[in-house]
């Protein structure tokens, strides 16, 4: 059977420096429960919405990416990079289209940082989903980077 | 132990303990405070696989044969 060492516990009463000490660490400890850092929520009925807009709007733009014609950009936003490879009659259909996409976009982030407590993450979400939707485009489509130049995804 | 001793002994340890608690307050508040990088990637992650299904090709692959499989359940076991 163990056996307590009350000399231990007496040495404390003792030493305050080496009582705190252990209570400091001890706080360490028990902190690191709280100290991780929290998921954050997407699933809010108006993230929903706006993910089932984006999700509709996608077989539109998925032509144009692939022919260049608008490219991803790492602000989390989507950008006209070149309307010569679109139909002079579509143009305006393009850029109203890029236009909604941006509107729903921004919602987007907007919305994820309010869910969450915290309105001023919303430019840092915008950067974080910039830099995923970049990551995460197909190859042959076009991105823009911070420095606002175009590259091909290889 | 006098009263000056004592004194002393209780406020070295309330100094000792103060600088504990601005610490562990510290780590905590940093936490709270700074944007949760690794979470947003997971949070942007799953919001891409909803709305480009098509982008990533192993997905594609997947919701095709899902679909295959849904529209001709008894191929898809066999």
């Amino acid at each position: 059977m163990m056996q307590i060492s009350w000399s231990k516990f007496a040495s404390l009463q003792k030493n305050p420096i080496l009582a705190a000490g252990v209570f400091a660490v001890f706080l360490i400890f028990s902190s690191a429960a709280f100290a991780q850092p929290p998921d954050i929520d997407i699933n809010t009925p108006s993230i929903l919405v706006i993910k089932k807009s984006l999700q509709q709007r996608f077989s539109a733009l998925k032509p144009h990416l692939d022919s260049g014609a608008i490219g991803v950009s790492a602000d989390g936003l989507i950008a006209v990079r070149d309307l010569n490879a679109v139909a002079v009659g579509a143009r305006a259909g393009l850029e109203i289209l890029v236009a909604e996409e941006n509107q729903d976009r921004g919602s987007l982030y907007r919305e994820i940082a309010r869910a969450n407590g915290r309105p001023d993450w919303e430019s840092d979400l915008k950067l974080t989903f910039g830099e995923r939707f970049i990551s995460r485009a197909q190859s042959g489509w076009y991105y823009r980077d911070s420095a606002n130049k175009w590259s091909r995804k290889p | 132990m006098n009263i000056v001793g004592r004194f002393k002994r209780c406020y070295r340890f309330m100094l000792a303990m103060l600088s504990a608690l601005t610490f562990v307050s510290a780590a905590g508040c940093s936490t709270i405070l700074f944007f949760p990088a690794e979470s947003a990637q997971k949070a942007a992650d799953k919001i891409i696989d909803d709305i480009w299904p098509a982008a990533d090709p192993a997905k594609m692959n997947k919701d095709m044969k899902d679909k295959e499989k849904s529209a001709n359940p008894e191929v898809a076991t066999k």
